[in-house]
């Protein structure tokens, strides 16, 4: 498993590759789309990350005291999330600045993204409030399970509901995504690669917390 | 993972830069400055990449000598 995951050293050089030298500019966005091979997959990692900490959270709850350290993945996975959610942020905003002149425009997409940082920000700080609590692991688990009924609402409803800037209608016209096989390649290997990134992420930083739970409970002097 | 696995990569992407080296990237192929432009922004990514996977790396050969090291005890 670990040796997979550790195709990321391949992976995202050939994604960056691909990005920048191979796939051809993206219709009516031009050169500056080529954003969209970093964008889309943090976004698409940043659900994949928070959904894996909001399932993790349930079955920390459903099951207690048998998986006790889910509780600790389902952080480690929100930790990740937040740094691919802020990825997403400043990429977008990026791409906002050179198609539509500001960084910041209000628009559902932009806000939407930014109340859901917020909400699992308010994660981090609710679990440094609870630190010597025994009962973190369930507070904390609740809250992401709230936060799991969120998340869709932020990303999927919400800028849809509103009339958005965001370039959706471009690439989905019709419901179906209208790209070129050249581009819809790219972003295939890119969001792999990304995926790849965010396990690996996970994995080290699970085996960093199953490491220190060894130690405090000093079983082992390092 | 060993310098064995981490050379065969730095490889692999020398020659991917290599065989995208004569790819048109842009639809005026004619437009040298735009794909110049190209090159040094896959380069500058490529770079920041590069430092990432190998503090990760570093990160991951720490974490397993720390695993063994307990295994071991």
């Amino acid at each position: 498993m670990s040796f997979l995951l550790r195709l990321v050293y391949f992976a995202m050089p050939a994604a960056i590759l691909l990005a920048f030298l191979w796939a051809p500019p993206v219709a009516v966005l031009g050169e500056t789309g080529r954003i969209i091979y970093f964008h889309v997959p943090s976004a698409w990692v940043s659900v994949l990350a928070f959904l894996a900490a909001g399932i993790f959270s349930v079955i920390y709850i459903a099951k207690p005291g048998r998986y006790s350290m889910l509780d600790s993945k389902a952080e480690n996975a929100v930790l990740i999330g937040i740094v691919f959610t802020i990825v997403t942020l400043v990429t977008g905003s990026v791409w906002a600045k050179l198609s539509w002149g500001s960084f910041w425009n209000w628009d559902p997409r932009q806000t939407s993204i930014v109340i859901l940082l917020l909400v699992y920000v308010a994660y981090i700080s609710l679990r440094s409030s609870l630190s010597d609590n025994p009962s973190i692991g369930r507070i904390s688990s609740a809250y992401l399970v709230f936060a799991l009924f969120l998340m869709p609402l932020f990303i999927f409803v919400v800028p849809r509901i509103y009339p958005s800037l965001h370039p959706d209608p471009i690439i989905n016209q019709g419901g179906r995504v209208n790209l070129d096989s050249e581009i819809q390649l790219t972003l295939l290997v890119s969001m792999f690669a990304f995926t790849l990134l965010f396990f690996y992420l996970w994995s080290l930083s699970n085996r960093v917390s199953e490491l220190r739970r060894q130690v405090e409970e000093n079983k082992y002097e390092l | 993972m060993s310098y064995k696995t981490v050379l065969p990569i730095i490889f692999f992407t020398a020659a991917c830069c290599a065989a995208f080296a004569g790819t048109p990237a842009t639809e005026a192929s004619g437009d040298s400055a735009a794909r110049a432009d190209l090159y040094k922004s896959a380069g500058v990514v490529l770079l920041v990449w590069a430092g990432i996977a190998f503090y990760l790396f570093f990160i991951d050969r720490k974490i397993s000598g720390l695993e063994k090291e307990i295994d071991e005890k």
